[in-house]
């Protein structure tokens, strides 16, 4: 293939960029069969498969088989039906492996240990003690810090989930008000506009030019 | 106060960012980094093999959401959605429950695991124990609609419209 200058790059357009991603991803090659994987789930939709340097012994990788490079990308019905297999890989890990637990991990960016360009979800089984040091650290935060973490999330969440802020009774006879200002100010001009019409008067050679 | 840690955060106002009927997302007050999210159902369930299927989509689409956000109030240079199932994962409150990460670079947060190797064997045995268990994921199971409940109204119009006849044929000359 090719070596592809940054030049290259700068000049594909999106859908291409896109394109050339998925040829080079190692799992839409797998999902394709050309790469050769233990497939333990396989559908219409997504797929699961072991990963060969597992953390413990049935660490399943899940994905769609559809490329979405971050998480943000997946339709929602593929993001419920991704977890819900989700759920019953861990279920079947209890059952076929013994496992006593189990980790399900998703890595959104290289500093959060996304590895591929290709969305997954990590299925690992866990036993006590299996040395995996996958713990959550904990600190105690304090008040003040949370109050204005929450202030900053809370409006961001809000616009994501669609939900409309409570507007106060006064903003909205106000806005009512800006509604009618504008609307007469719109009047006046087109008022005048016709005045200077009528106000011109009837030029037949000028229509006769027009006609012609 | 219930015995379960998770089903009384349900109830703080104060570090609730989100609610609906099936479930909320709250701010960690012990978080790993600030900004971390919990979105749990508000049924309790202790696990993930426990939760019904449709549970486990909604409060899965409500951490996607959680996720974009913190990506974009917080400027994370990325996120981590972990769900710990089982004390074995290291779950403190047998409660299911997602945890939402906001991860910035050098954050001294270490969630990477040492790669295995096994042998060809191993592998093989774990694929075909696996498979076998796998052919049960089939059907999900759909939310159930609880019935309407009928109000008992009429009864009470229709005697209420009877004295009113009654009085109208006393009132006949």
């Amino acid at each position: 293939m090719p070596e592809l200058t940054e030049e290259d790059l700068k000049k594909m357009s999106p859908e291409q960029l896109m394109e050339l991603q998925r040829q080079n991803c190692v799992f839409c090659q797998i999902i394709s069969g050309k790469v050769s994987s233990k497939k333990v789930y396989d559908d219409d939709e997504v797929i699961a498969i072991l990963d060969i340097n597992p953390a413990n012994p049935g660490h399943m990788l899940l994905m769609p088989k559809e490329h979405y490079a971050i998480m943000p990308q997946l339709p929602e019905s593929t993001i419920s039906k991704v977890f819900m297999v989700a759920k019953g890989l861990s279920k079947a890990s209890l059952n076929a492996l013994k496992a006593r637990g189990s980790t399900v991990f998703v890595a959104n960016g290289l500093v959060a240990g996304q590895r591929a360009p290709h969305f997954m979800i990590h299925v690992i089984p866990r036993e006590p003690n299996d040395g995996l040091d996958l713990r959550l650290p904990e600190y105690k935060a304090r008040e003040a810090d949370l109050e204005k973490v929450k202030e900053k999330i809370k409006e961001k969440l809000d616009q994501l989930l669609g939900i409309k802020k409570p507007i106060s009774l006064k903003k909205m006879v106000e806005k009512l008000g800006e509604k009618k200002e504008s609307k007469k100010k719109e009047k006046k001009v087109v008022d005048a506009e016709f005045k200077e019409e009528k106000d011109k008067k009837i030029d037949l050679d000028r229509i006769a030019e027009l006609l012609k | 106060m219930t015995e379960c840690q998770l089903c009384d955060a349900i109830k703080n106002e104060k570090l609730k960012l989100f609610e609906d009927e099936k479930a909320v997302i709250l701010l960690s007050d012990k978080p790993a980094a600030l900004g971390q999210l919990l979105v749990i159902p508000k049924k309790h369930y202790p696990i993930i093999e426990q939760t019904p299927d449709y549970l486990v989509a909604h409060v899965f689409g409500l951490a996607n959401k959680a996720s974009v956000a913190l990506f974009e109030s917080l400027n994370a240079q990325g996120t981590n959605i972990i769900a710990e199932n089982g004390t074995a994962a290291g779950q403190k409150i047998p409660h299911f429950a997602i945890n939402i990460i906001p991860r910035r670079e050098n954050d001294n947060i270490n969630l990477i695991w040492k790669p295995r190797q096994l042998t060809e064997e191993e592998m093989s045995v774990v694929e075909l124990n696996l498979k076998e268990q796998t052919k049960k994921i089939g059907e999900f199971e759909q939310e159930k609609k609880e019935p309407v409940e009928l109000k008992k109204e009429p009864e009470k119009l229709s005697q209420e419209k009877e004295n009113y006849l009654i009085k109208q044929l006393e009132r006949m000359p």
